[in-house]
């Protein structure tokens, strides 16, 4: 048995020396599907924006969800598709109708315009831009718009609002900076409830 | 053909109406209640889409309930399961009223993050003390009820345990621990986990590394007299020494729980490879029938999984999964007999030792295709390949001098190569409405190829309720040791098929936000199960005198078996003041009736409860103060394992039994980084209703069987430091 134990560990071993060498030069995806599923994200977004005090659309009766993707990479048009989808099932956000749009990522500087400019209440960065995390939370320093991250890490680098699949179940995480930073007021009961990273 | 197909389509968008209440229906706390899913259809879904009934129970659950091994986890946390100890020291895992006697977890298909974990030697996976699964590494365990051989295969016929292990972000720096229950066992513990970024690579590393021996306590077997050895005329002797009383049992050391092991888990990951790993060495109690009484039985089982992993959206439309995994174990078994039929020389007590080992190498590719992009035409197809080999030996020796009494036998070295495919078409129209088709083709040159299809749909009907309507077949293949195994007692076994299941379900949940109500039935019909059958005098003869063995038989391996099952399971579970309490309740209630092939009459199944459940309740007490917890596991009266054919009247069962958990677990408030948890365990029972030591029908001196005895009040103390 360890004879042969050894031959299929010698395999595994050399699989894995061929695969890390072909990751180096790959983008960085995640190996297994951990993260919340889209729709449940999208309805828990839903479901955080009653507790935005500050969510832009309030005056004018309209909750205006951008979704960014960038389209080069798979995962993200994968993720876009799925939430547009998932926010075409949701009758009300906030109690109030809500129109839903696709935004190309070109910079983060231009996201930001695009937010300001149709008055975006809600901001759905999807997976693939994990890069590009940091600049988004800085262009959007001012903007009170509900910046969400579909995975915690997206959290950690300056995005408001994120999830993460822990026991199995999901967790909200709120980067408190960034919602002060961004002008956003979350409920403390949100806050309660979710895991607040300073 | 195409008119069915509208109404279906017009049905679908009928009832796809309340869907949106669905979404708009649901407060924040439901939502964060809801359990994901992925052994069930291969995919991350919510517990409530997936094509199957579900628990999950979470790594936090696991501590604070003082939960000690993956047995007691289905036992008191699972909707559906429920465990009972075996003869051979290991716990069989029932379902639904199906519990087979010393079949340990082989009718459930276990996974150890996606790699399949039950050996080929003994298509088992054990889930107690020698599991090789540290617990503190858990992030949660996923039960999926009913058969799953539509998409995993041979074994999946209970269901399919899923055990994932944390990732690094909730498993970050080091931390050790030490936990032992009180005067009778020790399990250090330590694990580590970093993330990392390679250029623009992200990666992580997790390993949790434990030691654990346990060298009591003392149990009282209850003993059973065998009678006179025809071979000598003198009463069995059951015990190393050179006279006997015929009589086995009595006050037993540590027979039954002398355990020492060390197990290593956890995974390392960079970008789209993921490496997991699980090895352990454990030698555990292995009470063979016919070990000499109070003598060291003991089996040392290793194993070694690794599984490396390909992930990849490769275009928005297409996904693969690929991996590669190795599943390689061996068990090397001791024990003293000298009982007749084990050992030859009446004047010799003998040493026994087998050694079987098994190793799978396998290759699964799964890509996926999402037509529209949204998820809701997603077709998955797979194809596995496994090469797949296993040996065994048993030898025979003089105990006291260590001469063999006999040549080796109970040889086998087998190496085979199975196949199979698979494809599972997903059809969510609208979120109130749910297909889940699949189907499975496995190749196994033993025996013709097994279809196991699944046709699963869910429908939301009304705010906060699901209705689920399943029918799926599972099949299990033939261990190599079933199938290769002889000694001069067995011969091999010929033509053995594989064992089927068919199986229908229904269900009903409805959620009050973060409160669940789920009421399910079934129904389940297995044929062609795998059992010893036992030689008629005559036959034996004929064995002998066609040639087929020098010594005349006693058993074999055949199919010989059905069991027709129904009834229903029950749970409301939830969370209550924010998540600082929470609790579950559940219930089983089934029958469950064997029949032998060519009887006409059907008995209950042996060892199998018919009404079974748990409760559970914790509560967060604010601040620095502890988390208190409850939890209860109970099973019925059931049927003692040889009930029906051994000849005790009335049919002897093992009494209801109760095991209770009360647990305190939290932090020290003035050390940062240490917590406790210390919890109380007790049975109301003080035995199983397996048999202990020999085949023994009733005698004046054994009015009633022998059964496993088991420890019945335990505290557990252990600390936890995070650096």
């Amino acid at each position: 048995m360890v004879e042969r134990a050894h031959k299929g560990m010698r395999a595994a071993v050399a699989a894995l020396a061929l695969g890390l060498a072909v990751t180096a030069t790959g983008a960085g995806a995640r190996a297994d599907s951990t993260i919340v599923p889209l729709g449940l994200q999208v309805q828990l977004v839903s479901k955080v924006a009653d507790y935005d005090k500050t969510l832009p659309g309030r005056e004018s009766g309209v909750v205006r969800v951008l979704v960014v993707e960038r389209a080069a990479a798979p995962e993200s048009a994968s993720a876009a598709a799925h939430a547009l989808n998932a926010l075409s099932n949701i009758d009300r956000i906030a109690g109030l109708p809500h129109e839903d749009a696709l935004v190309e990522f070109s910079d983060a500087a231009a996201l930001a315009s695009v937010c300001r400019a149709r008055g975006a209440s809600i901001l759905f960065v999807t997976p693939g831009l994990a890069d590009a995390y940091e600049s988004i939370a800085a262009a959007l320093v001012g903007v009170p718009v509900l910046s969400v991250s579909a995975t915690v890490s997206g959290v950690a680098k300056g995005i408001v609002l994120g999830f993460d699949l822990v026991g199995g179940k999901p967790k909200l995480f709120v980067s408190l900076s960034a919602t002060r930073k961004q002008g956003v007021r979350l409920s403390p009961d949100v806050l309660k409830i979710a895991t607040v990273i300073e | 053909m195409r008119t069915r197909l509208f109404l279906a389509l017009g049905l679908a968008l009928a009832l796809g109406r309340p869907s949106i209440a669905r979404a708009d229906g649901e407060d924040l706390a439901g939502l964060l209640n809801e359990s994901v899913v992925t052994a069930a259809s291969n995919s991350a879904e919510t517990s409530r889409d997936a094509p199957a009934t579900s628990t999950v129970i979470t790594g936090d659950a696991l501590r604070k309930y003082g939960v000690r091994t993956l047995t007691e986890a289905l036992d008191l946390l699972a909707l559906g399961t429920m465990s009972g100890k075996n003869g051979s020291g290991a716990d069989d895992i029932g379902a639904r009223g199906v519990s087979i006697a010393s079949s340990d977890a082989r009718h459930f298909l276990v996974l150890v993050d996606g790699v399949r974990a039950n050996g080929v030697a003994f298509g088992t996976m054990g889930l107690g003390r020698t599991s090789g699964i540290p617990l503190e590494i858990v992030d949660h365990v996923e039960v999926i009820l009913g058969p799953g051989s539509v998409l995993y295969g041979s074994n999946a016929m209970l269901g399919v345990i899923n055990v994932v292990t944390k990732s690094a972000k909730d498993f970050s720096g080091a931390r050790v621990g030490f936990e032992s229950e009180l005067l009778t066992s020790v399990r250090p513990w330590a694990g580590y986990g970093h993330t990392f970024e390679l250029g623009s690579t992200e990666g992580e590393v997790t390993g949790e590394f434990e030691y654990f021996k346990q060298w009591g306590p003392s149990l009282y077997v209850q003993p059973a007299y065998g009678g006179i050895d025809p071979a000598t005329g003198n009463p069995y002797r059951y015990t190393l020494s050179p006279t006997g009383t015929g009589t086995w049992g009595g006050a037993d050391a540590t027979t039954f729980s002398k355990t020492e092991g060390g197990a290593l888990t956890g995974r390392a990951r960079l970008g789209k490879f993921e490496l997991s790993y699980n090895g352990q060495i454990a030698t555990g109690p292995t009470n063979t029938v016919g070990s000499d009484f109070g003598t060291d039985q003991l089996t040392t089982h290793r194993r070694l999984l690794l599984n490396l992993t390909y992930a990849d959206q490769l275009t928005p439309v297409m996904s693969l999964r690929a991996h590669a995994y190795l599943n390689a174990s061996d068990d090397d078994t001791t024990f003293y007999s000298s009982w007749e039929p084990n050992c030859p020389d009446s004047s010799i007590n003998c040493r026994l030792d087998i050694i079987q080992e098994g190793v799978v190498r396998g290759l699964e590719v799964t890509p996926s295709v999402d037509w529209f992009k949204n998820g809701t035409f997603v077709t998955l197809v797979g194809g596995d390949a496994e090469w797949q080999s296993a040996r065994s030996v048993f030898n025979e020796f003089n105990a006291a001098s260590g001469a063999p009494v006999l040549p080796s036998y109970g040889l086998f070295d087998r190496q085979m190569i199975t196949m199979a495919a698979y494809a599972q078409q997903a059809w969510n129209p609208l979120p109130a409405f749910g297909l889940n088709l699949g189907g499975r083709l496995d190749y196994d040159p033993r025996f013709s190829p097994v279809f196991s299809p699944r046709v699963a749909a869910r429908v939301d009907p009304w705010r906060g309720g699901t209705l689920k309507v399943i029918y799926s077949q599972a099949f299990r293949a033939p261990s190599f040791y079933e199938n290769y195994f002889s000694h001069p007692l067995e011969p091999a076994a010929v033509g053995l098929r594989p064992e089927y299941e068919q199986s229908v379900e229904g269900s009903v949940e409805q959620r009050f936000s973060a409160q669940r109500l789920l009421f399910g039935v079934f129904a389940t019909h297995w044929t062609d199960l795998i059992d010893f059958y036992q030689f008629t005098a005559q036959e034996a003869a004929a064995y002998v005198s066609e040639g087929k063995a020098l010594l005349p038989p006693a058993y074999v391996e055949r199919n010989l078996s059905s069991i027709r099952n129904w009834g229903f399971d029950t749970a409301f579970d939830g969370q209550l003041a924010e998540s600082a309490i929470q609790y579950g309740v559940t219930l089983t209630a089934a029958v469950a009736m064997e029949q032998d092939t060519g009887s006409t009459q059907a008995t209950p199944l042996p060892v199998a409860p018919r009404a079974f459940g748990n409760a559970h309740l914790s509560y967060d007490l604010p601040g620095d103060l502890p988390t208190i917890a409850l939890a209860v596991g109970a099973q019925s009266a059931r049927p003692f394992e040889g009930a029906f054919t051994s000849g005790f009247t009335p049919a002897p069962y093992a009494p209801a039994q109760a095991i209770l958990h009360a647990t305190v677990s939290g932090q020290f408030p003035a050390v940062h980084g240490l917590s406790y948890r210390v919890s109380g365990l007790y049975a109301t029972a003080d035995r199983e209703p397996y048999r202990a030591g020999p085949a023994v029908g009733p005698s004046p001196q054994t009015p009633s069987p022998s059964m496993v005895p088991i420890d019945r009040a335990r505290v557990l103390a252990g600390l936890t430091y995070e650096f």
